[in-house]
């Protein structure tokens, strides 16, 4: 029975538990502190094993939140029916906040280690074109498009500067020395 | 009071105004510092002037490029050399007018002319005057580049057909250490940046020499000669462009003759360029139509009955798109 418990904070860890069975499971985790501590020592586990990094959620996190909903103002319109008080009601908001706050953690530090994986990436990969569209090209000015580099516009951009010369150009036309502009 | 003794009681009071007056005027010159202009001004005399060397980084198209840089000044002319620190290596020499690169792995050797260039690092016009009326010069801070104290000088542009671009002026020598042009959003599209650079002690020149220095000889005008026989002619220009280079010359693998119009506003150059489709091989794509964007480079193409014209320039789309189609045919291409 504990292992199956065990197995099923596992599972909530990875996203891999059903809903109904994530209702049971933090209904449990509610009532029984062991638990508590367990589900969030397995997700310190979990979150240094998959990310090399951790930070801690309070234990009361989920107790603030119910506590905090049952602060909530009573609104003192005339209602047809008397609101049901329903604890159920407490527990699967709590539940819910803790499992949004387990989930959205966890995305928001793959977001982050993807995004600077994807920075790393852009700025060590490779060129194959001579001369690469730069993102500040686009910043520029949003309605202009990226420019396919032809050959015959890199023989433009050579002839109308010598930037070509101060920015790592290995392939470019030798015509230079036929230009003569008129000069007899 | 004998008289010779009121003379000499005169000539002391004389010589106690001269006195003062040549304190006062130490003083008013140093309460009157320079002008963002006469900085810019005293920095082309200084690149004239000055032999100097460094480490200088490029960063363009997205791409950085350290580069080890020579100025050398001998007798009336001047070299720039530019060493490549990563592959492929090379060497790239200016003399006057031409621009030589030599290639170590292939050997191959690339002999240029650019008569409208005159420094890698920066082209700045020796006669700001004209200028005014496209640009407002200013000192905006003083910053430290390679551990040498500077000027930051602003060219803002008075209208938005030209970029923003920032010039760091040592101090000491008046010599460029960094330039940045920056788009009409504030982001940076090209740089420029020493980091170390040594000035050669024994040929180094003071800044009286500098203020002394005979004007640059101005570009070659030979190209400009040939602009009547260019294809096509230009209806209108933004303010403060000019026509500095003409050339009729083939400058693709196919050999076939393009026309060349360079135009510049002193900082900022646009290119137009017009070839004929008639001799073309049917494997060549021709540019696609419309606005596109290569770093700090904007260009535009557009058919004009046989033949194709692209416009291209380190200026904003609004200005490649004014000139492209101010574009007119005057005869068709031979």
């Amino acid at each position: 029975m504990r292992d199956e418990v065990n197995q099923n904070i596992s599972r909530l860890l990875d996203d891999d538990l059903g809903y109904d069975e994530t209702l049971i499971l933090l209904n449990k985790i509610q009532t029984d502190e062991a638990l508590k501590y367990k589900m969030l020592r397995y997700q310190a586990i979990s979150q240094v094993l998959k990310n090399e990094e951790y930070f801690q959620i309070r234990p009361d996190f989920s107790a603030k939140i119910a506590q905090q909903i049952e602060l909530e103002p009573t609104y003192l319109l005339p209602q047809r029916k008397q609101p049901r008080t329903n604890t159920k009601i407490y527990f699967a908001a709590a539940a819910s906040a803790l499992i949004a706050a387990v989930l959205v953690g966890q995305q928001l530090r793959n977001r982050v280690f993807t995004d600077s994986n994807n920075q790393v990436t852009a700025a060590t990969s490779p060129t194959n074109t001579s001369l690469p569209v730069t993102l500040a090209g686009n910043r520029n000015n949003n309605q202009n498009t990226r420019h396919p580099l032809t050959a015959q516009f890199n023989d433009y951009l050579q002839a109308h500067n010598s930037s070509v010369y101060t920015n790592g150009e290995a392939n470019f036309h030798p015509y230079a020395k036929m230009a003569a502009y008129g000069k007899e | 009071m004998p008289k010779w003794r009121r003379t000499e009681k005169n000539n002391v009071l004389q010589l106690f105004f001269l006195v003062m007056l040549a304190a006062m005027s130490a003083v008013c010159a140093q309460e009157n510092p320079l002008t963002a202009k006469q900085i810019l001004e005293k920095m082309a005399k200084a690149m004239e002037v000055s032999s100097y060397q460094g480490t200088v980084v490029f960063l363009k198209n997205d791409k950085l490029e350290a580069m080890k840089y020579f100025h050398t000044v001998q007798k009336d002319s001047q070299q720039e050399r530019l060493v490549s620190l990563n592959s492929p290596l090379r060497e790239i020499i200016r003399n006057s007018d031409e621009v030589k690169c030599s290639f170590k792995m292939t050997q191959q050797v690339i002999v240029d002319h650019r008569p409208y260039e005159h420094s890698f690092i920066v082209d700045v016009p020796k006669n700001l005057d004209e200028l005014e009326t496209s640009y407002r010069f200013e000192i905006v801070g003083e910053e430290d580049v390679a551990m040498m104290p500077a000027y930051v000088v602003a060219i803002q542009p008075k209208d938005e057909f030209r970029y923003v671009r920032k010039i760091w002026i040592s101090k000491q020598q008046y010599l460029p250490l960094k330039a940045v042009v920056y788009d009409l959003s504030g982001v940076v599209l090209e740089q420029v940046v020493f980091t170390e650079m040594q000035i050669n002690r024994q040929e180094a020149v003071t800044s009286a020499e500098i203020a002394k220095a005979t004007p640059a000889a101005q570009p070659a005008k030979d190209g400009l000669d040939m602009q009547n026989q260019a294809a096509f002619e230009l209806s209108a220009l933004p303010q403060g462009f000019k026509k500095v280079f003409f050339a009729r010359k083939p400058i693709h693998k196919s050999g076939l003759p393009v026309d060349h119009l360079l135009l510049s506003d002193g900082f900022a150059s646009v290119s137009v360029y017009l070839e004929s489709d008639k001799d073309k091989d049917s494997s060549d794509s021709p540019l696609p139509e419309g606005i596109h964007a290569v770093g700090a480079i904007n260009s535009m193409s557009r058919r004009l009955a046989d033949s194709q014209l692209t416009v291209l320039g380190e200026v904003p789309a609004s200005t490649v798109k004014l000139i492209a189609e101010s574009v007119k045919l005057r005869q068709p291409l031979q």
